[in-house]
């Protein structure tokens, strides 16, 4: 290889590559949507749950995927990754129908999953992940896109959920027209627990929105969720009240709250530069008066000269 | 002495006089506490006679500032079930119950409601009523006492039996695309031809309502015997670097799409930055929200720069993106 290439190292990342030119891109796309049922399933500990995902190659060329469970790891604010082994809990009664298939372009195929769900099983919410996977073939470098399905499992029954709460980033002071904080949930109890958020903003000058609505979320035991606060006065100068809600069930008959409020006064730093303004402008208008006052002191002497001629 | 009688009764008189008008100011002024709320709606998931495990939401607004301890909400004859709170804006904790054909969200610790603020509660476990026919809901809302503050009629909600109930559960998806499933790159350590790039595009479209998140990892881009492996630019995408080394291997991206939902790349792909893909899969892009009808676009730049010490040979990676739905 050096020799023929006049000595110089050469790095090929695939020779086949070499031959036709520098850069090559051997394989079709790959293009894949999996669909999973949007709510947690009802499930009883010691019974088994059937659901189904949907498998489709959205693509124009055909593709051979894997299904795979997976153990997930949930991180604040609903992110989450998948783990390389399924999760320890259910792994040996997870069952997938079939485990790996073949899609012709524009087909989807359903696959079966049925869980054992472990007798002994505490009342709480419980993630499964499954992960579909494409078989890619091809020269040296592999870029494979995984997606993810998220099944959730409601096991039923008291649960203890408890939620605090505390703004982030809310300065009693905003040096801005507009304000962007957080209200941090953090669930501290031990149940996923869901919450809903409202809040609103009172004061001088009106406030753009005055009231923010959060969509509810699950919320894990430990983890945290910020709630975008954003608003904004149009004036660049304001007083305002925010006060925040979080609504979050206890029981199905009872819901729990956390309530925040705080003071924020809000100036746009253009409006410091208004006092100097204002003392210029007196400035400048003493120093006309004044100026005003001398100029006939001067010319009196010219008109009374004028007649003399 | 003559006078005292006549004083007594005018004093008399005066009283009840005063007595009257100030009934007539509370009678006014209980009058004028209650208001009517607006824009009162009333939503069914599924209008079926007997139909259970069926989800009422009620909003409306504001119309008069008040304590608000109790909302009520009418419901048709024969509704039944084990009601339990689903979602609630604008007022705090509570308790819900079913009774008399009225539910009743009670506030746990009522504060003061301002005038114009948007209220929702939803409800679920509900069994609804076996008669079939047109039905309004009147929402009130009181105080402790109770006494009315505001109250309203919303549209009527038909219940039918012989009407045909179409149930739409739409799944959640997340699509992936992949442009660039294997590709190949040559390059030599010469001034000329000493890098070479090779972009891949990833779409990204979900209805998940928190969004997504797209991890990514390799297994470095290396080879056999003698081993070696080419330096990842940085050690993951939480670092960026603003000039491709002599050597190297790593990518830069450009993310588009319709916005709006939070979508957003890892602080180190940044202003053109290039980062290396990491042993174990660390988030390239995230987003809070469902993407929409316009697919998330990220174009990685994939790059690969040579020198002389990088030894000859055919050198292999596997990059794994990873699209996962947050909860």
């Amino acid at each position: 290889m050096r020799t023929a290439f006049g000595g110089l190292l050469f790095v090929a990342l695939l020779a086949a590559a070499c031959l036709g030119g520098p850069v090559s891109a051997w394989a079709a796309s790959s293009d894949l949507a999996v669909s999973y049922p949007p709510d947690p399933i009802p499930v009883k500990p010691g019974a088994q749950t059937t659901f189904t995902l949907r498998v489709a190659d959205v693509g124009k060329d055909p593709l051979s995927v894997t299904i795979s469970a997976r153990q997930v790891k949930l991180s604040a604010n609903g992110q989450t990754q998948f783990m390389d082994a399924p999760d320890a809990v259910f792994a040996g009664g997870t069952h997938i129908s079939p485990e790996q298939m073949r899609l012709k372009a524009r087909q989807a195929r359903e696959v079966t999953i049925t869980v054992d769900v472990p007798a002994g099983l505490r009342p709480n919410d419980y993630f499964l992940g499954f992960l579909v996977s494409p078989v890619v073939t091809g020269p040296a470098l592999r870029a494979v896109n995984q997606v993810g399905a998220l099944v959730v499992l409601d096991v039923a029954g008291a649960r203890e959920t408890n939620l605090a709460a505390s703004y982030v980033d809310l300065p009693s002071v905003v040096w801005s027209s507009s304000v962007s904080a957080y209200a941090r949930a953090r669930n501290t109890g031990v149940s996923t627990l869901q919450f809903a958020s409202t809040t609103l903003v009172t004061g001088r000058v009106a406030p753009r929105p005055a009231s923010i609505w959060e969509k509810p979320h699950l919320l894990p035991s430990g983890l945290t969720w910020d709630v975008p606060i954003h608003w904004s006065s149009w004036l660049g100068l304001g007083w305002y009240k925010v006060r925040t809600t979080l609504v979050y069930n206890v029981t199905p008959q009872r819901t729990g709250q956390v309530v925040l409020s705080r003071t924020v006064v809000v100036i746009y730093p253009a409006w410091l530069a208004l006092p100097a303004l204002i003392v210029a402008l007196v400035g400048f208008l003493v120093w006309r008066r004044g100026r005003k006052r001398r100029r006939p002191a001067r010319r009196r002497p010219k008109a009374a000269a004028a007649p003399t001629l | 002495m003559g006078t005292r009688p006549m004083g007594r009764r005018r004093a008399r008189l005066v009283a009840a006089g005063v007595l009257a008008v100030l009934a007539v100011f509370a009678l006014e002024a209980s009058q004028a506490f209650a208001g009517t709320l607006a824009n009162v709606s009333w939503s069914v998931n599924n209008s079926q006679t007997g139909k259970t495990a069926v989800t009422y939401a009620f909003s409306c607004k504001t119309a008069t500032a008040g304590t608000i301890k109790y909302v009520t909400m009418t419901v048709p004859s024969g509704t039944a079930g084990t009601v339990a709170v689903g979602t609630v804006y604008g007022l705090g904790a509570g308790t819900v119950a079913l009774a008399s054909n009225t539910i009743t969200y009670t506030v746990t610790s009522p504060v003061a409601v301002a005038a114009n603020i948007p209220i929702y509660l939803s409800f679920t476990g509900l069994t609804n009523t076996s008669t079939a026919g047109s039905n309004t809901s009147t929402v009130t809302t009181q105080t402790s006492v109770p006494a009315t503050i505001d109250s309203g009629t919303s549209q009527s909600v038909t219940f039918g039996s012989s009407s045909t109930t179409a149930t739409v559960t739409v799944a959640q998806t997340l699509s992936f695309t992949n442009d660039t499933p294997s590709f190949s790159l040559a390059v030599d350590p010469t001034g000329t031809a000493n890098g070479s790039s090779q972009a891949v595009t990833l779409t990204i479209q979900t209805n998940a309502a928190s969004g997504y998140t797209l991890a990514a990892s390799d297994t470095g881009l290396s080879r056999t015997s003698p081993a070696y492996t080419i330096p990842a630019v940085s050690v993951g995408p939480g670092t960026g670097v603003g000039t491709f080394p002599a050597s190297g291997w790593g990518a830069s991206a450009t993310l588009s799409g319709s916005g709006g939902h939070g979508a957003a790349m890892a602080s180190g792909l940044s202003g053109g930055q290039f980062v290396g893909y990491p042993g174990s899969a660390a988030t390239f892009l995230s987003a809070t929200g469902p993407t929409g009808a316009t697919a998330d676009t990220l174009v990685l730049t994939d790059q690969v720069k040579v020198d002389y010490g990088v030894p000859a040979g055919n050198y292999s990676d596997t990059i794994t993106y990873v699209a996962t739905p947050s909860y």
